[in-house]
C-alpha cells in the first residue's frame, strides 16, 4: 500500500515488471520488494526445507526469505534478494523453490512432517544402506531442498575486474561514513566511499530524523553533492566491500548492470574491485535482529526497521494494521512514523516491564507475542501477558530484538568480536584489522549523534598520522535518544520459533544440537546449518548463539561467534573469474610465421603459450600421419624449414659472462672459442636437470644461450638469481632476446644449398663446420647463423630481427620447395629428434638427473657448477635408477604409447613390479616402426633385452626391445657432413 | 636483389578507436637496451647526455623527450627513438631490442579507467605522473607503461603477445565505454 507524500522514489516515472508471470508496476527507485509490497503482495517465496510460505523480512542485503530469480534464459540469475534488486522497465523475476507454483507448493507437505525433519535428520536417517546415498538419497534431497537454479546455458553476461588505490576507504555511506568521508576529503585525503545501496545515506534514508535542521536524507544528498565536486573523492555506489585481506587490500563487488534493462552487451553486469587503501573506516552500520517466538515466520512479519524503510524510503506501508513487538525503545519509532503517515498501529508490545510510550496506541509492556496466525499472510497474533493471551488482528508485525553491529569485515583477519552488555550485541575487536577504525553503529553507537562523534574522533586521529591538523571540525546537529534494551531472545510456547529463516533453523534445533553434544558454536552451526547460505546468518547469528548459551549454561561472551569469512554478500564466480573466459583464458603467443603457416592450412598446437604448426598438409593427404611421414622423409632426403623462434634466447655479455656459463652449465664453456656453439646441460640446486640447450660464442665476451621453449622463463629467472644473489660481483649483463629474433631451423642434406640462397656471403662446410656460429648478412639485413641440428641432419638455424621473420620464412619455404623441400611442423620435428634420441621436457620432467640420461660425463670434474654436489649423492648415482632408454616393438602388437608403464618380460604388470614408463613416442618412417623413449630401472645396462610395455588405461600390452637411444646415424656423420 | 619485407608487431591490429580513446602502434622506434658496466653508471649517464641529450633516468621514470627517450626498464635502461650511439659501448652493454617489443600508444579520456581494469598499479595522473614508468602486468601480459602525457600512455608488450594485448585493451575499453 502506497503512502502519499512519503519516500525517495520518483513517482513521475512508473516502471513495469513481472513477478511469477504477473505484471506489476512500481516507481523509479523501488526495489522488487518495495514494489511488490506496495501492490499488496505478501508471499515472496518458500522456505528451504519445509517449503513454508515466506514474505519479506528485511529491506537490505541481509534478507533471508525473499530470494528471487532475475532474468531469463542465459541471463538467469538465481537467489537474488528482492530487497536489493532495483526494478527497471521489462524486469522479469520469479519465485523459487516451489512446485507447481508459489501459492500451492506440493512440497509444503514437508512442513507436516517437520517433527521428523529437524536438525540432524539427514545424518541419522540416510546412513544406510551405504550405496543408496549417492544414487537415491542425495539426488532426492537436492531436488526437494534448495534455492534457485542456474539456466544450464552459457552465461551471456559480461563481467569486469578493476583496481583502485586510496588514502582512505570508507566502508558504508550512512551518516557516519558520509561524515568521515567529508572530513577526510576536506583535509585533502584521497578518499573512496563505498555504499551497497544505489543511494548514499544509509539509515538516514529510512528514518524521519532531522540532521542540521533538515531531513536526514536531504543532508545525505547534500553531502554527496559536495563530495562530487571534490576531485580527491570517488563515490562507489551499488558497491559492497566483501572481504578484507592483507596489506590493506579490500575486495568489492560493484553491481553495474543489475538495475539496467541493457544486458549482454559490452556493459558489465558486475565489477570485482580490488581496492588497496592505506587506511579504512568501517561504517557499515548495524542489522536489526528479530525475536524467536512461535510461528514468527509468516509473511507480514518483518523487522521494525524494515517497516520504517519501506515507509520512509519507498512510501509503502507494509500493512494496513501493524503491531510492533520489541525489546528496545528504538522500535517505537516505527509506530510513530506509521501513525504520522496515517497507518493504523494496532499495538506496541514491549517486553520491557519498565518501558513506556507517549503514543496514542494500545501499549502492552512486559508482554510478548506468543503465537501468530495466517498461512500465506499474517492475520492475527496472540499477545501474552501474565499468562493471559489476547488475540488481535494485524497483517503486519514489526519486530525488533535489538541491533547487531555489522562486525563481519573486522573478523576477516581472525579478529573476534567482543560482547557489549549495553547494546546486548557483539562489537568489533579493537585493532582487528590494521589501519582500520570502526565508527558509528558498526561500533555499537546506537544514536546518530554518537555516530557522528565517533566518525569525527577517528578522522581526527587519522589526520594526525597524515601530518594534518586535527582541528575540531563542525559536526552536524541531531537530536539524540539513548538506546535502551533488555534481553529477549525467544518466547516459549507451542509452535516452532524460527531463528534462521533461510535454512529453516528453529530454537528447538539449536537446543537439540546441544542435547546431541554439538555444544560449540562452530559445531552447532554445522549440525543445524544455522548461518549458512546466502545471508550467512546476518539476522540470526546472535540470537542463535544466545539460545545456545542459554542451553549450555554458558554466557554469550563465552559462547562466542562463528567465524565470519568473506564474502560479506554473494559474489558471482564469473566476476572473480573475469578474463578467464573464452579467448581470455590464457594469453596467446604467435611466431612471425604464424600467418604464413595458417595460410598453408597448418593446424596449430599450443606449446606453452605459443602456437606452433603441427604439420603442413598437402593436397591428397587425409590424416596427420601422412603429412608427418612425408615431412620426415623430406628432411632426411632434401631440406625442411621449421620455425624455432619459440625457444628461449638470452644474450649474455660482459667480461664475466663465461663464469656465469661455467657456473650454470655442467660442462665447460670458458674454453669455447669465438664462432663456436656448444650443447649444455643445466641442473637445479637439487642436482636434477633443469634444462638443456646450446650456447653460441658470437663475439668476445658475447654469448647467446638457447633454452627450451618450456623453460625459457625458468632459466631466465635462474640466471637472475645466480647473478643477483650468488655472484653480484660478476661484471656481466644478460637480457632475453627471444622476441627480438625470428629463428628458423633448416635441416636436411640440401640445407646448405638453401641457406646460401639467402646469405649475403655463401658458406661451405669447410668455412662453417658443425657447431659454428656467426653474425651474417641475410639479404642485406643483419642476422645470425648457427650450424646446429635437432634432427640429426646437416642443419642450420638462421635468425633475423623479428620484423623480417614472416618474409624470410615465406622465402625460405618457397626456395626449399624449388629443390624438393618444404616446411615441417612439430610432429615431424618430434619424430626426427626421437630417431636421434634427443631429449625434450617430456624426458627432463624434473625428476631426472644427468646420470639418468647417460650424460654423467657432461658434469665436468674440472669445475664446480650448480647442482653438482647434490647430483653426486649416492642415491642419484644408483645403477638401479630409472635410466633413459629407447624401445621398439618386437611382438605382434606394434603400438608403443606415451604414459604406458614398463615391466620385466615375465613379471605381472602390477604396481609392485613397475620398472619404468614411456615419455615420448613417434612412428619412424625411416625405420618403419614406432620408437619410444622412456625410463627403465637399470635400463642402460640392458640394451638388446626384451621387456613388456603395458598401458592399463587403454588395455595395450606390447613386447619391446631396448635399443640404442640414438636410432638414426649413431655416429653423427650426417650432422658433420 | 630480393629484399626482406618488414612487418610491424601489431600489423592489422591497430588503430583501435572506441569512444574518444584510441590505440595506435608506434612502429618507427629503435629500441636499445643499455646496461651499465660495473661502476660505470655515472660515465654512462654523461655519455648518454652527450650522445642523445638525456641522463640516465631515475627508477620508475623516463628522461629525454619525444623522439629520444631513456626509460627505466628494471635492471636495464631502454633507449627509445634514435639509433644508439656506439660511443655508449665504452660504458655499457647494448642490445638491440627494436623488434622485441610492441609499442602501443593509448590516448583519450578513458585511458585511466581502462588501465585500472587491467593493471594492478595506481595509474591516476596524480600518482603516475607524466614521465613515470612502471613494469607491471596488463591482465595476462607483462608490460611496461610509460606516461608520455596527461592523456597518453605508451604500453610496451612482448611482440608475440601483440594480439592478446590488443584484445585485452579492446575488451576493457569497450566495457568502460559502455558505462557512459
Amino acid at each position: 500500500m502506497r503512502v502519499s507524500g512519503k519516500g525517495l522514489i520518483n513517482r513521475q516515472n512508473t516502471v513495469n515488471f513481472k513477478f511469477d508471470g504477473v505484471n506489476y508496476t512500481g516507481y523509479e527507485g523501488d526495489s522488487v520488494a518495495s514494489a511488490l509490497l506496495a501492490s499488496g503482495k505478501k508471499l515472496f517465496g518458500r522456505s528451504f526445507k519445509y517449503h513454508r510460505p515466506r514474505g519479506v523480512l528485511t529491506a537490505g542485503s541481509e534478507e533471508p526469505n525473499a530470494l528471487i530469480t532475475v532474468g531469463e534464459g542465459s541471463f538467469q540469475d538465481p537467489n537474488v534478494r528482492a530487497t536489493t534488486q532495483e526494478i527497471f522497465e521489462g524486469l522479469v523475476t520469479k519465485s523459487q523453490n516451489n512446485w507447481p507454483n508459489l501459492n500451492y507448493d506440493i512440497l509444503s507437505i514437508n512442513d507436516l512432517f517437520s517433527h521428523f525433519l529437524g536438525a540432524g535428520f539427514y545424518y541419522k536417517t540416510f546412513m544406510w544402506p551405504k550405496s543408496f546415498w549417492e544414487k537415491i538419497y542425495e539426488p532426492f534431497i537436492r531436488r526437494a531442498a534448495g534455492l534457485g537454479s542456474l539456466s544450464g546455458l552459457h552465461n551471456s553476461d559480461t563481467y569486469e575486474k578493476a583496481y583502485a588505490f586510496c588514502d582512505l576507504l570508507v566502508i558504508g555511506g550512512g551518516p557516519s561514513g558520509l561524515l568521515a568521508a567529508k572530513l577526510a576529503a576536506e583535509a585533502g585525503l584521497d578518499v573512496i566511499i563505498a555504499e551497497q545501496e544505489p543511494i548514499f545515506g544509509g539509515r538516514l534514508n529510512s528514518e524521519t530524523e532531522q540532521v542540521d535542521g533538515m531531513p536526514g536524507s536531504t543532508w545525505a544528498a547534500k553531502t554527496i553533492e559536495s563530495l562530487k565536486l571534490m576531485d580527491n573523492v570517488r563515490l562507489f555506489s551499488r558497491t559492497t566491500i566483501t572481504g578484507v585481506y592483507d596489506q590493506g587490500t579490500f575486495a568489492a563487488v560493484e553491481r553495474v548492470g543489475h538495475h539496467l534493462s541493457k544486458r549482454g552487451g559490452d556493459l558489465p553486469l558486475e565489477c570485482f574491485w580490488r581496492i588497496v587503501a592505506k587506511n579504512s573506516i568501517l561504517a557499515a552500520g548495524a542489522i536489526e535482529r528479530t525475536i524467536a517466538f512461535p510461528n514468527n515466520d509468516r509473511p507480514g512479519i518483518m523487522t521494525a526497521s524494515a517497516v520504517r524503510t519501506y515507509l520512509n524510503r519507498y512510501g509503502v506501508s507494509a500493512g494496513k494494521s501493524v503491531v510492533i513487538f520489541c525489546n528496545n525503545n528504538a522500535a517505537h519509532k516505527t509506530a510513530s512514523d506509521l501513525l504520522e503517515s496515517g497507518v493504523n498501529v494496532a499495538a506496541i508490545i514491549d517486553t520491557r516491564e519498565n518501558s513506556e510510550t507517549a503514543l496514542d496506541v494500545p501499549f502492552y509492556k512486559g508482554a510478548e507475542v506468543s503465537n501468530t496466525f495466517g498461512r500465506q499472510g499474517l492475520k492475527s497474533i496472540n499477545i501474552k501477558k501474565n499468562n493471559v493471551e489476547t488475540k488481535i488482528e494485524a497483517d503486519c508485525l514489526a519486530v525488533s530484538g535489538g541491533w547487531n553491529p555489522t562486525v563481519h569485515l573486522t573478523c576477516h583477519m581472525n579478529g573476534r568480536p567482543t560482547w557489549n552488555d549495553e547494546i546486548l550485541s557483539f562489537v568489533p575487536e579493537i585493532g582487528a584489522i590494521p589501519n582500520m577504525a570502526v565508527v558509528g553503529s558498526a561500533n555499537g553507537h546506537m544514536d546518530t549523534g554518537k555516530c557522528f562523534e565517533s566518525a569525527q574522533k577517528e578522522i581526527n586521529s587519522l589526520l594526525k598520522t597524515f601530518g594534518k591538523s586535527s582541528k575540531t571540525r563542525k559536526i552536524p546537529k541531531v537530536e539524540s535518544t539513548k538506546f535502551e534494551i533488555s534481553p529477549k531472545w525467544a518466547v516459549e510456547g507451542k509452535g516452532r520459533a524460527w531463528l534462521d529463516y533461510q535454512n529453516d533453523v528453529t530454537v528447538k534445533d539449536v537446543r537439540q544440537s546441544v542435547q546431541e553434544n554439538f555444544k560449540s558454536v562452530e559445531h552447532m552451526k554445522r549440525y543445524t546449518t544455522q548461518g549458512m547460505a546466502i545471508d550467512q546468518g546476518k539476522n540470526s547469528n546472535v540470537a542463535a548463539l544466545a539460545i545456545l548459551a542459554d542451553a549450555t549454561g554458558r554466557g554469550i561472551p563465552e559462547t562466542g561467534t562463528t567465524t565470519f569469512r568473506p564474502p560479506f554478500v554473494p559474489v558471482s564466480i564469473a566476476a572473480m573469474g573475469k578474463n578467464a573466459q573464452g579467448i581470455g583464458f590464457a594469453p596467446q603467443r604467435y611466431t612471425t610465421s604464424h600467418v604464413a603457416s595458417v595460410d598453408r592450412g597448418a593446424p596449430m598446437v599450443e606449446a606453452g603459450l605459443w602456437y606452433r604448426p603441427s604439420y603442413f598438409p598437402e593436397v591428397g593427404e587425409t590424416n596427420w600421419r601422412q603429412s608427418c611421414d612425408r615431412e620426415i622423409e623430406m628432411v632426411r632426403t632434401n631440406v625442411g624449414v621449421c620455425d624455432v623462434s619459440t625457444l628461449g634466447k638470452i644474450d649474455i655479455q660482459g667480461p664475466d659472462a663465461h663464469r656465469l656459463l661455467d657456473f650454470v652449465y655442467t660442462n665447460m664453456f670458458s674454453t669455447l672459442k669465438v664462432g663456436k656453439v656448444r650443447y649444455g646441460l643445466m641442473l637445479r640446486e637439487d642436482g636434477h636437470v633443469m634444462d638443456d640447450g646450446t650456447t653460441a660464442h658470437l663475439a668476445e665476451n658475447h654469448y647467446v644461450m638457447t633454452t627450451t621453449t618450456a623453460a625459457a622463463g625458468q632459466v631466465m629467472r635462474h640466471l637472475d638469481f645466480v647473478h643477483q644473489c650468488l655472484h653480484p660481483e660478476w661484471d656481466l649483463s644478460f637480457i632475453s632476446v627471444t622476441e627480438q629474433w625470428a629463428q628458423f631451423s633448416i635441416a636436411g642434406p640440401k640445407s646448405q644449398e638453401l641457406i646460401n640462397a639467402v646469405l649475403d656471403k655463401p658458406i661451405s662446410s669447410e668455412t662453417f663446420p658443425f657447431m659454428s656460429c656467426s653474425s651474417v648478412g641475410i639479404l642485406g639485413e643483419k642476422g645470425r647463423l648457427f650450424r646446429i641440428s635437432f634432427s640429426g641432419e646437416h642443419g642450420y638455424e638462421i635468425a633475423v630481427p623479428a620484423r623480417f621473420g614472416e618474409s624470410l620464412f615465406r622465402l625460405l619455404v618457397s626456395r626449399a620447395e624449388e629443390i624438393g623441400g618444404g616446411p615441417y611442423g612439430m610432429e615431424a620435428l618430434n619424430v626426427l629428434r626421437i630417431e636421434k634420441g634427443f631429449i625434450t621436457h617430456a624426458e627432463i620432467h624434473g625428476r631426472i638427473t644427468a646420470f639418468d640420461l647417460g650424460m654423467q660425463r657432461m658434469v665436468s670434474e674440472k669445475k664446480d657448477c650448480i647442482g653438482k654436489t647434490s647430483a653426486s649423492r649416492p642415491g642419484l648415482l644408483d645403477s638401479e635408477r630409472e635410466q633413459l632408454i629407447a624401445l621398439k616393438p618386437v611382438g605382434s602388437v606394434k603400438q608403443i604409447v606415451a604414459g604406458a608403464h614398463l615391466f620385466d618380460r615375465n613379471d605381472d604388470p602390477i604396481r609392485e613390479n613397475d620398472r619404468g614408463y614411456i615419455t615420448s613416442v613417434g612412428f619412424s618412417p625411416t625405420f618403419g616402426h614406432v620408437i619410444g623413449l622412456g625410463f627403465f630401472k637399470g635400463g642402460q645396462a640392458r640394451l638388446g633385452e626384451q621387456i613388456k610395455m603395458v598401458d592399463h588405461l587403454r588395455g595395450i600390452e606390447t613386447e619391446c626391445e631396448i635399443i640404442n637411444t640414438v636410432s638414426f646415424d649413431p655416429k653423427g656423420d650426417r650432422l658433420r657432413d | 636483389m630480393i629484399k626482406l619485407l618488414p612487418k610491424t608487431a601489431a600489423a592489422g591490429l591497430t588503430p583501435i578507436k572506441i569512444s574518444n580513446t584510441t590505440i595506435i602502434e608506434i612502429d618507427t622506434l629503435t629500441l636499445t637496451s643499455i646496461s651499465a658496466n660495473k661502476g660505470k653508471s655515472e660515465k654512462l649517464s654523461e655519455q648518454l647526455k652527450k650522445s642523445h641529450g638525456m641522463s640516465l633516468p631515475h627508477n620508475g621514470r623516463a628522461s629525454g623527450r619525444e623522439g629520444a627517450r631513456a626509460l627505466w626498464f628494471g635492471q636495464h635502461t631502454l633507449l627509445v627513438g634514435p639509433k644508439c650511439d656506439e660511443k655508449l659501448n665504452k660504458f655499457a652493454i647494448l642490445t638491440d631490442q627494436s623488434d622485441a617489443w610492441v609499442v602501443l600508444r593509448m590516448s583519450g579520456d578513458l585511458l585511466e579507467n581502462v588501465l585500472m581494469r587491467l593493471s594492478p598499479v595506481d595509474i591516476r595522473l596524480k600518482t603516475f605522473k607524466v614521465g613515470s614508468v612502471v613494469r607491471t602486468g596488463l591482465l595476462h601480459v607483462n608490460v611496461t607503461l610509460h606516461r608520455v602525457g596527461a592523456n597518453t600512455i605508451d604500453v610496451y608488450g612482448f611482440r608475440s603477445m601483440a594480439k592478446t594485448l590488443c584484445h585485452e585493451l579492446t575488451q576493457a575499453l569497450s566495457a568502460v565505454a559502455a558505462r557512459d
